[in-house]
């Protein structure tokens, strides 16, 4: 066998057991492809729980040393082991599951459900205005491909999974409003974090010392994926105050932002030009009906020449 | 006694040399039928102004009288191949032209300018057109120009947009279509001149027996036979590139 070739063959044998070995997590049934669980204030109070399943790979008996465990720690990035105990007056690291080996050797499975609130960042509270976000891990001791001891680094789960708890607010947009023919178009800018929707009110500016009233009730919504919305059927010549706010993905609102005004004018577009220039069209579809089958006869002629070519 | 061999051996290269010459066969006769596909393109100016009692030219007033971008492809079927040919086809093309409305207000400083939002003249030219090419000095001199000249009979839909929507002025809206006819004239020149083996090839390849490019002057007029109303009536050159197979 040439060299090159047995260099290859015995590579390729040592790298295929290392990349058996896999252990990745998920967060189970509904949310298999989330890497991130984002919940709010109201989530945390109600007691919301969450689920994490693993998948195991290549790990049993054979190379496994100990149990595997399924923390959650106080970091946005997984330990190689959890810390049980809290240093430098941190939290410690809350141990969700613990898998035995026999269990480790079927491939699968999942740990039992787990209050969102007790992620080590929270320590059970929901506070204000915070935005806390957590890693949850595994570590499993192991015994590498051409090792005979479990002193190596343990094995960590493939994938990072996040609980993100998220009371603070988002910032409100920035927002342009134009004055266009009976609408207004108001162009929303988003101010960093990502967001699910904006709310828009709009009012006829007070001419008194009353208060604007707001409408609709109900508040217009934009997704966030868009950035200009139009409000229409607005008075050409009179002052509207419009204000928006943004709703972030777990359904925080930041409040709405300062009211800016616009007034809707009236303008010409080609047509209304033509029109008020004493145009004669009406539009439609106009005279010389016979010109119609003349050109799809035409088009006929044409078609049939070309079949009689083949 | 080697110098006369080799001046006879050279003498019988010439000869065959000569022979192969006299054995390579005639170009094929032009088929009397076939199909010509265009791509073409231009600029034109919309003759609105033109229309009886108009106060003023609202596409001086919107559009500054600047042009639009006319784009558009013709197929032709040539019916007959003899001292030149005729054909009859099908075209299609697109022209838009965008500008600001302009505002309407009752106050003099702000009425007449430019608004926030465009508006938007667009039409669909198609035309039905019967032409003919004399092609003779190509086919026989080898001269790779073609002049031609084409007459047909036009359909135009056409819409104006203001913000992105039709614009409905009085319940009227800015949307409908247009008939008239034109007349075409212009010069084709043959890209296979440059470079024959190439025109072979592509031939045998893929069936294009010409390429060509052309510029041609339109004169179209599209105002419903006569009728007064909008006219997008036009004359314009389109400069473009053709197969024909």
């Amino acid at each position: 066998m040439p060299t090159p070739l047995r260099a290859g063959l015995v590579l390729l044998a040592l790298a295929s057991p290392a990349l058996a070995q896999q252990i990745s997590l998920n967060f189970g049934s509904g949310g298999a492809n989330l890497t991130t669980f984002p919940f709010n204030q109201e989530d945390c109070n109600s007691n919301v729980s969450y689920t994490v399943a693993w998948t195991a790979t290549g790990l049993g008996s054979g190379n496994a040393c100990s149990n595997m465990q399924i923390f959650v720690t106080n970091s946005q990035s997984c330990p190689s082991a959890p810390t049980v105990t809290s240093t430098d007056g941190g939290t410690a690291d809350v141990i969700i599951g613990t898998v035995d080996i026999n269990t480790l050797a079927t491939g699968s499975g999942s740990v039992q459900p787990r209050r969102l609130r007790d992620m080590p960042g929270l320590g059970g509270s929901c506070p204000d205005g915070e935005d806390v976000t957590n890693a949850i891990c595994a570590s499993l001791p192991y015994r590498a491909t051409g090792s005979t001891d479990c002193n190596g680094t343990p094995l960590g789960s493939s994938t990072t999974l996040n609980l993100r708890y998220d009371a603070k607010p988002p910032v409100p947009p920035v927002m342009t409003l134009l004055g266009q023919d009976a609408k207004i178009v108001v162009q929303l800018d988003p101010q960093g974090e990502t967001l699910l929707r904006y709310e828009i009110q709009y009012a006829e500016a007070p001419s008194n010392d009353a208060g604007p009233i707001w409408k609709p009730p109900s508040p217009l919504t934009l997704e966030a994926t868009k950035s200009s919305f139009q409000i229409t059927g607005l008075t050409n010549a009179v002052e509207y105050l419009v204000r928006a706010q943004s709703i972030d993905e777990v359904s925080n609102p930041s409040g709405y932002n300062d009211p800016q005004s616009a007034t809707p004018q009236a303008s010409n577009g080609f047509w209304g030009e033509y029109k008020d220039a004493g145009g004669h069209e009406l539009g439609g579809c106009s005279v010389a009906d016979a010109a119609v089958p003349t050109v799809f006869g035409a088009l006929g002629v044409l078609v049939a020449l070309a079949r009689r070519r083949r | 006694m080697r110098g006369v061999a080799l001046a006879a051996l050279l003498a019988a290269s010439t000869a065959l040399a000569q022979t192969v010459v006299q054995l390579k066969p005639p170009p094929p006769p032009e088929p009397p039928i076939g199909f010509m596909f265009e791509l073409k393109m231009g600029t034109l100016i919309p003759r609105v102004g033109d229309e009886p009692g108009l106060s003023s030219n609202p596409y001086e007033t919107i559009f500054a009288n600047k042009s639009m971008l006319f784009g558009g492809g013709e197929i032709d079927f040539i019916a007959w191949h003899g001292y030149g040919a005729v054909s009859v086809g099908f075209a299609a093309g697109y022209a838009e032209k965008y500008a600001p409305a302009i505002l309407v207000t009752d106050d003099p400083t702000t009425n007449g300018t430019a608004s926030t939002e465009k508006t938007a003249l667009i039409i669909f030219p198609l035309r039905v057109p019967v032409g003919y090419r004399f092609d003779v000095l190509w086919t026989r001199y080898r001269i790779p120009f073609v002049p031609y000249v084409k007459a047909a009979l036009l359909m135009t839909p056409w819409r104006v947009t203001k913000g992105g929507t039709t614009e409905v002025v009085n319940n009227q809206s800015g949307a409908g279509l247009k008939w008239g006819y034109g007349f075409t004239g212009g010069m084709a020149f043959i890209l296979n001149i440059l470079s024959e083996q190439m025109a072979k090839d592509m031939t045998t390849d893929t069936g294009i027996r010409r390429t060509y490019i052309f510029a041609e002057y339109n004169y179209d007029k599209l105002d419903d036979f006569g009728k007064v109303g909008l006219n997008l009536s036009a004359r314009y050159f389109t400069f473009g590139l053709g197969f024909e197979f």
